[in-house]
């Protein structure tokens, strides 16, 4: 509790950042639009994408905010509520700063475009608006994160809170879950040390070329059918849109497509294939990393384990962020490719430990006061 | 019956929450699509043999059937529940699963045992019979005169162990009881007989569930 308390605490904090950064962008990138301001729609493109970051960490810490006022009592519909909004708001702004990123004034087409991309803004930042009207309300209504006694909530918790509050995963549920991340930990140290083969050019690397795709597209099927405990087949009692499900299987998707693709840049001339490969490997842990942020724990959402879960979440995905993050360096410096090569199976190495020795529940390296 | 659980509870999903979660999925698959075609683009403009680019255009439509399954798949579904007719009125199942007596009020039910040594337990659940922990009520169990309904001096519940129930060891001829349960936001008072013509008996041992 007290790690979710520290995390959450910074959540009032960082709801400002996006919500100031993000209307002053599109008011930037609008009045660069009607006076054709080259300086203003580049200023509104960095503080777009630093709203977006803002956005993120304050979906982070409302993650951990959500825990700490679910436990305060507070009744979770209208906590579900602005999680749902939020949700909705930052996904969208993703996509939107990938889309304005694409916008250059110099291109033909820029003014066509750039009226889409406004008008979309517009309405995701009404989006923005609402999810902060509702995380207001949650205080001011709801008393979340008001230092007063339970007793004293104006609006007390439903019987189905806190049968929710009571949920406790069971040992076959945990069991299940820890297998599952190690089986994933191996496999990431498979495709580590494929990449160090063909870093170190290592004999036989035709052949070895096709053992990643191979891995990453088995990897794929496997969590696509073996996700969650007791759901497959899936059915009405648990189905995708279940948010834990939803992301096992986009991560499954995602995992699939990318190792089809990876087994397409093999036809690239030899030299590029290894290259393209691991910048593939890389885009899927930048992709996958940044949901690993979004993971929400069904089974029982407020237990200890959940709090225990998204930490190990939330460190993995920091990993995954920077493995991306070192290969897409790559690019941008180019005559430090070994060095950049080598921090990224380093790095692939540090997560696959970290899934092997993973745990239900808090981490070792974190000492948890409950 | 359509239903619609989600992890372990089972009430529906609100459509907003569909909906972000929609979005969530959309965007990474999006994303995902965009960014490899990227990566990719430049296998296609290979100026490559027949055979190898009729290789490529399969490969490349297997892996983009597999998006837009996932993408049909999650709008399926998420469309369906945000229509599914609202949930019926709960079935409030009124089964015993300790061996006591079942009371319900609102969406709270609570069953109430005693063992033949005058042990009295208390476990609260809510509408889908889910177990509520004891760290979320507490209570205080009174002697009653059955005619008069006159009250004695009562004991504090304890919490068991692990926070499933409250509890409390009375007098084993004490019988007829009031118990007095506090839960967020409100109180309520409820009598239970046991051994008697009207009441149930007394477990001799404690069921699991």
């Amino acid at each position: 509790m007290e790690v979710s308390k520290f995390f959450a605490e910074w959540h009032p904090v960082m709801v400002h950042f996006p919500i100031a950064l993000l209307y002053f962008a599109v008011c930037l990138d609008l009045f660069g639009f009607i006076t054709r301001n080259a300086r203003a729609a580049w200023a509104g493109l960095v503080l777009t994408a630093a709203g977006t970051v803002g956005l993120m960490m304050a979906f982070i810490t409302g993650n951990y905010a959500e825990i700490v006022a679910a436990h305060q009592q507070i009744q979770q519909k209208p906590i579900g509520d602005h999680e749902a909004w939020a949700t909705a708001t930052s996904w969208t702004f993703i996509m939107l700063t990938a889309w304005r990123s694409y916008l250059k004034p110099a291109s033909v087409s820029y003014r066509k475009n750039m009226s889409f991309y406004l008008l979309a803004a517009i309405l995701t930042l009404g989006c923005l608006t609402v999810t902060g009207y509702k995380g207001g309300r949650l205080v001011y209504d709801h008393g979340a994160g008001v230092n007063i006694p339970t007793s004293a909530l104006p609006h007390p918790a439903t019987p189905q809170d806190l049968a929710n509050l009571s949920l406790k995963n069971s040992w076959e549920e945990l069991e299940y879950s820890g297998m599952m991340h190690h089986v994933f930990g191996w496999l990431t140290l498979g495709l580590a040390l494929w990449q160090a083969y063909q870093h170190f050019q290592l004999p036989g690397q035709e052949r070895a070329r096709a053992l990643g795709p191979i891995m990453l597209t088995g990897g794929g099927i496997f969590l696509m059918i073996c996700s969650d405990w007791d759901a497959w087949p899936l059915g009405n009692t648990l189905p995708i849109t279940d948010p834990e499900v939803l992301f096992h299987k986009i991560l499954a998707t995602i995992m699939i497509f990318f190792g089809i693709g990876m087994n397409l840049a093999r036809r690239r001339p030899k030299g590029e294939v290894n290259s393209l490969q691991s910048h593939l490997l890389a885009i899927l842990a930048l992709v996958g990393g940044g949901m690993l942020f979004t993971h929400v724990h069904t089974g029982a959402p407020f237990s200890t384990t959940a709090m225990g879960v998204y930490v190990q979440h939330f460190v993995v995905g920091c990993l995954a962020l920077a493995c991306g993050g070192v290969k897409m360096l790559e690019t941008v410096k180019p005559e430090y490719k070994k060095l950049w090569d080598r921090c990224w199976i380093f790095l692939l190495i540090v997560i696959a430990v970290n899934l092997i020795w993973y745990v239900e529940g808090f981490p070792w390296y974190i000492h948890n006061e409950a | 019956m359509m239903f619609f659980a989600h992890g372990n509870d089972p009430s529906f999903l609100p459509p907003i929450e569909l909906f972000g979660n929609w979005v969530l999925a959309m965007v990474t698959l999006l994303m995902a699509a965009g960014l490899a075609r990227m990566a990719l683009a430049p296998l296609f403009s290979q100026d490559d043999e027949p055979k190898s680019r009729s290789e490529i255009a399969g490969w490349t439509a297997i892996s983009m059937g597999v998006l837009v399954a996932m993408a049909t798949w999650i709008t399926r579904q998420s469309l369906v529940e945000a229509m599914a007719p609202p949930p019926a009125p709960a079935e409030h199942a009124h089964s015993i699963y300790h061996g006591g007596q079942m009371v319900m009020w609102g969406d709270y039910h609570a069953e109430v045992a005693r063992a033949v040594s005058g042990e009295y337990r208390v476990w609260l659940t809510d509408v889908y019979r889910r177990s509520i922990s004891a760290e979320y009520f507490s209570g205080t169990i009174y002697p009653r005169e059955p005619k008069s309904g006159k009250l004695g001096p009562g004991i504090e519940l304890e919490k068991s162990l692990d926070n499933d129930y409250l509890m409390a060891v009375m007098d084993r001829d004490i019988k007829s009881v009031e118990v007095f349960l506090k839960y967020p936001g409100n109180t309520i008072r409820l009598d239970f007989e046991f051994d008697s013509a009207q009441g149930r008996k007394s477990v001799k041992e404690w069921c699991g569930r």
